[in-house]
């Protein structure tokens, strides 16, 4: 489990004065303006914002599945501006997980192949078991065997969750990870991304604006109009929707 | 609904553009079939509209059988004398036709690939069949003239001394000048030498005589008129017709040869075209399918049924006569294309401009359209059954139709009718060739869609078996690979089935012709009991009789026996067979009879008016050893009476005669073959040597022993086959185009999924390879499916022509050769799509509407 941790205190994933620009001149929009973030190790980042505020920008940069205009984003202390599209994809495969908030099976694979897939692609074989542990952790033994269109929506996601644990990344990402959940099956899922940060000390950084599921996190980034405007730690729900009327 | 068709088309550029061309490539090929064939058939109508110019009739030897360098009896000159007395008429001369072979500057024989040699005289004017470009008519017995186009290639000017060998031995001549036929500048491939008359007359043997005379009437008189006349005046031997019906008979018998490579290439082209049909099915139900979405919609927001159809048809109507419109266009360069393939297998056809005629537009264009039309009608019907509910759903599965439950039967039907037509229409007894020719063909297609239809049932398997060695070696990519093939069988099924028809046709007529070559190897080793045979360079223009002795005087040559051939009819009937002059001293010498009734002493005691019938010829003219049979020939008649049965599908098919019988039948002063025996222990290599050193005088005639008569009979057969491949090419390449179109559909559906492997770590090298293999099993899944149909046809085929002594053989190399090439279709047919699917942008991939 400690295999890609870094030393404590150096952030997994750095941020440093992101600027993302759509377009030029008259018609340049800017998603970003300026925004620095850090994530700790062992940390859960939860980034909320309203509609536009450049959080799916955000994360979009620092999961180096997006280039910001200006500025440099460093995962486990790689810099992804120096990487070419080959590198960047083993960096993904071996450092970051993804939850996204649909489509995150393939489809013609089964439960445990999709939990096993970021191994199968590294050519690692799985000799810890680790793949057993977590079929375990999300309660999918008996489901192993499924396809994905023989779960539940909640079925799937706990797949996903799994899938993103199983290279053991120095980050996870979670894409709006309940947006398609009702609130029962929500909590499970955000339940399980608490353990995987609790229990295996994994970074974990989950856009959403659902303001229950940003008060699972440790720290809550509030993004408006490309700007970073607040960093708190730990709040309540009633606390995250207050700051959000107030942003709107 | 119109618009929304248009936008849908422009907006899916990438997809209409592949439909495209599935419509194209066939319509191309009939387009092409037909200009190449008409500018061709133009080419004709010139050349024997001006060969009659100037005459209003033409006199011949009356022939009751047409055939090539056999003429029939020539025109005493005392024909022409009393012609040239007719009141009516104002001028009359007369025209030698032969054959000559040009020596070409390397001391060879000019080659014609198939093309006859001719040889002809010059008239005086008005009569010009053959008129001058440059320099002047041949004078005396020295003097040639040649076409423009041998010249051109051999590179001869006016002035040069070129050899020539007309008749008997080869000599020099001075070329004084090139000559035209009408706007020709050939006779399509075939070489022309030019003599006087008089010099014709003694080269050829033909003193005092001539094959055509050419009449020019009086002033006022009709072509009828002075015909009329000029028949009172004519031996029963020799007939008059009128210079219209002349030209208009030989250009009728051009155009049935043209017709027979029209139906040819046609076949070909409605195999395309039948493929093309595949991929526009194919298409359409993935569009179709991928927009259920849209359609959902538009169905919600009140759009009938009927506008939904209509609006599907529309865009197919599009694409149809986009198609069409291309294609006949491209089909004008398509027959260049073909023109210049025959000519790389010396078949040289004459063409001056192209003709694009109104019926190839007219043809092209409905094919195409309607075709697109057919294809995409199943496709646009189920578009209408796309539910409103749908609108709202995820991008839901395809549900069962009710041609998915009734397939199996509706296969298993198309099969077992199909493969019976195949089977009866080839294999029956009796009844009408070309209906159970035309039964058969229409069996094959058939079988053809019924193996299309149940093929989905087959792809799970297959596709295990075609994708375990990727899965050994990269387990996910080989896996998801094959995941992929078969996650829609239908539409693997029918992109593989396009191919299948192209691939099953390939081996077809590769075991074909396989069985072809060892059928004649076979009948070659069985019957030829010689060591060489002298024949033509081109293997069956006749030769000069004066080989037959000069070889038997070569040291080494024990006995030569010469064989003379001609096209004759039997008691009167339609059909003509070829008549052997065989000489019954030598023959046993070179050639071993295979007796069914009779020996080697019918043989001796065959006599002036006896008869050998070949098995085949006895069995349809239903003859009997003792039977008296009425024969026609090229030059006379004569009654011959049956007095053995043989059997031989090489050497002499038809009939043997001797001597004074041949002589009854036709006036043919060259011998088609000289068959050799050498003295016991000779050795072949030297004596072979010695005989090319004697035959120097002839260069036309050449000596081959029997390896080397195989090996260029098997060269033949090759060519042909290798010409049958270039034109299943074409469905070969439609068919890819369809795998193309598939799997680009196929990978615009799985964006996402493509997005979540990249994102979580996939390579696009991994992407790549994950398409290709894809590809790639689609390709042998077609392939395998071909393999069975291929072998099937060939066997029944070979099976319905096993008397012709074809034998039927797996050719395991090829099988496996043609595996390798379904395999290398497959990649070729994935590098678009695969370079499309590992480019695509992960973040747009995953990212939501």
């Amino acid at each position: 489990m400690t295999a890609n941790a870094p030393a404590p205190g150096t952030p997994v994933v750095v941020g440093r004065d992101l600027t993302k620009r759509y377009g030029t001149g008259e018609a340049a929009v800017e998603a970003l303006r300026g925004v620095s973030v850090e994530v700790a190790p062992g940390s859960f980042t939860a980034i909320m914002g309203p509609s536009g505020s450049g959080k799916s920008t955000l994360m979009h940069l620092l999961a180096g599945l997006d280039w910001p205009t200006e500025g440099k984003v460093a995962i486990a202390g790689t810099e992804l501006g120096r990487l070419d599209d080959s590198q960047l994809t083993r960096l993904r495969r071996d450092q970051i997980g993804f939850v996204f908030q649909a489509f995150n099976l393939v489809p013609v694979l089964t439960a445990e192949e999709n939990i096993r897939l970021p191994l199968t692609l590294s050519g690692r074989n799985d000799s810890a078991g680790r793949v057993e542990l977590l079929l375990d952790a999300v309660n999918l033994r008996d489901r192993r065997t499924h396809r994905p269109a023989e779960l539940s929506g909640g079925q799937q996601q706990r797949v996903a969750v799994a899938r993103a644990l199983a290279s053991e990344p120095a980050v996870i990402f979670a894409d709006e990870p309940t947006g398609n959940l009702d609130s029962t099956t929500s909590g499970e899922i955000l339940g399980l991304l608490r353990r995987a940060v609790d229990e295996y000390g994994q970074a974990v950084v989950m856009v959403t604006h659902d303001a229950a599921a940003a008060a699972v996190a440790d720290r809550v980034v509030f993004l408006a109009d490309g700007r970073v405007v607040a960093d708190e730690p730990h709040l309540d729900a009633e606390q995250i929707l207050d700051r959000m009327k107030a942003l709107a | 609904m119109t618009r929304l068709a248009l936008r849908g088309l422009a907006a899916r550029k990438l997809r209409s553009a592949l439909t495209i061309i599935a419509v194209l490539l066939g319509v191309t090929m009939i387009s092409g079939t037909f200009v190449l064939t008409d500018t061709i058939r133009s080419a004709f109508d010139d050349l024997f509209a001006s060969s009659t110019r100037g005459a209003d009739a033409v006199v011949s030897g009356r022939s009751q059988v047409k055939q090539d360098f056999v003429q029939a009896t020539p025109l005493d000159q005392r024909t022409l004398d009393a012609i040239a007395k007719l009141p009516d008429v104002a001028k009359v001369a007369g025209q030698l036709n032969d054959t000559a072979a040009v020596i070409g500057k390397d001391g060879k024989v000019v080659k014609t690939g198939g093309a006859p040699t001719f040889a002809a005289t010059f008239m005086p004017k008005p009569f010009q069949p053959v008129t001058i470009s440059q320099g002047r008519v041949p004078r005396g017995a020295g003097e040639i003239a040649l076409d423009v186009n041998t010249a051109q290639k051999q590179h001869f000017k006016v002035g040069d001394r070129v050899t020539v060998a007309a008749g008997g031995p080869k000599r020099p001549y001075a070329l004084v000048g090139l000559a035209t036929f009408g706007s020709q500048s050939s006779l399509g491939g075939a070489t022309f030498v030019g003599f006087d008359l008089a010099t014709a007359q003694a080269l050829f043997d033909k003193r005092g005589k001539v094959d055509f005379a050419y009449v020019a009437g009086r002033p006022g008189r009709s072509q009828e008129q002075v015909a009329q006349a000029v028949r009172t005046v004519l031996p029963p031997t020799a007939r008059v017709r009128t210079a219209k019906q002349e030209a208009a008979s030989q250009a009728a018998d051009i155009g049935k040869a043209l017709g027979f490579i029209t139906t040819g290439l046609l076949a070909f082209a409605f195999i395309a075209v039948l493929v093309g049909a595949f991929l526009i099915f194919n298409t359409f139900s993935i569009t179709i399918a991928q927009r259920s979405r849209e359609l959902a919609l538009l169905r919600t927001i009140g759009a009938t049924r009927r506008q939904v159809l209509t609006s599907v048809m529309l865009e197919a109507l599009v694409i149809g006569l986009l198609g069409s419109v291309v294609g006949t266009l491209l089909g004008l360069l398509f027959a260049r294309a073909i023109n210049a393939l025959f000519k790389a297998l010396s078949i040289d056809l004459p063409s001056t401009h192209t003709v694009l005629a109104s019926r190839t537009i007219i043809v092209c264009l409905l094919t195409g359209t309607l075709v697109t039309l057919a294809g995409a009608l199943a496709p646009a019907l189920r578009a209408t059954r796309v539910a409103p509910v749908e609108a709202l759903r995820e991008a839901s599965a395809p549900t069962g139709t009710r041609l998915g439950r009734i397939a199996p039967y509706l296969a298993g039907l198309l099969i077992l009718g199909g493969g019976g037509l195949v089977v009866g229409g080839l294999l029956a007894k009796g009844g009408d060739t070309t209906t159970k020719l035309l039964g058969a063909a229409g069996g094959a297609v058939l079988l053809i869609l019924g193996v299309a239809l149940i093929s989905p049932r087959f792809i799970r398997p297959i596709a295990r078996l075609v994708a375990a060695p990727m899965e050994r070696f990269t387990k996910l990519v080989g896996r998801l690979a094959r995941e992929n093939a078969t996650r829609n069988p239908g539409r693997t099924a029918v992109t593989s089935a396009a191919l299948m028809i192209g691939l099953a046709l390939v081996l077809f007529v590769t075991i074909f012709a396989n069985g072809l070559r060892a059928s004649i190897e076979d009948v070659i080793s069985r019957t030829f009991a010689g060591d060489l045979a002298v024949l033509h360079t081109d293997g069956f223009t006749p030769i000069p009789a004066g080989v037959a002795p000069v070889v038997a005087r070569v040291p080494g040559v024990a006995t030569v026996s010469a064989l003379k051939g001609a096209q004759t009819r039997l008691n009167g009937k339609g059909g003509t067979q070829p008549a052997h002059e065989i000489d019954p001293a030598t023959l046993p010498a070179v050639y071993r009879f295979d007796w069914k009734q009779g020996s080697s002493r019918t043989l001796s005691e065959l006599g002036s008016d006896g008869m050998l019938v070949e098995e085949r010829v006895a069995t349809s003219e239903h003859l009997k050893v003792g039977d008296r049979v009425a024969t026609a020939g090229p030059s006379g008649r004569t009654t011959l009476v049956v007095r053995g049965i043989y059997k031989d599908q090489g050497l002499l098919q038809g009939y043997a005669i001797g001597r004074a019988a041949f002589d009854h039948l036709a006036r043919q002063p060259r011998v088609d073959s000289v068959l050799v025996k050498l003295d016991k222990g000779a050795n072949l290599p030297a004596v072979q040597r010695r005989v090319a050193v004697a035959l120097r005088q002839f260069p036309e005639a050449r000596a081959r022993s029997q390896k080397q008569i195989k090996d260029e009979q098997g060269k033949s057969v090759t060519q042909v086959l290798s010409l049958f491949y270039a034109l299943l090419a074409m469905s070969v390449i439609i068919s890819a185009f369809g795998i193309v179109n598939t799997l680009t559909l196929s990978i615009f559906e799985r964006t996402r999924e493509l997005g979540l492997l990249r994102a979580v770590g996939m390579t696009r090298r991994d992407v790549r390879r994950m398409v290709r293999y894809e590809s790639v099993i689609t390709a042998v899944f077609g392939a395998l499916l071909g393999l069975v149909l291929g072998v099937f046809f060939a066997f029944v085929v070979i099976k319905a022509l096993e008397s012709e002594g074809l034998k039927f053989s797996l050719p395991i190399v090829q099988i496996v050769s043609f595996l390798a090439f379904a395999t290398l279709i497959g990649v070729l047919a994935a590098i678009l799509p695969a370079s499309r699917a590992s480019r695509l942008d992960v973040l747009r991939a995953i990212s939501y509407e």
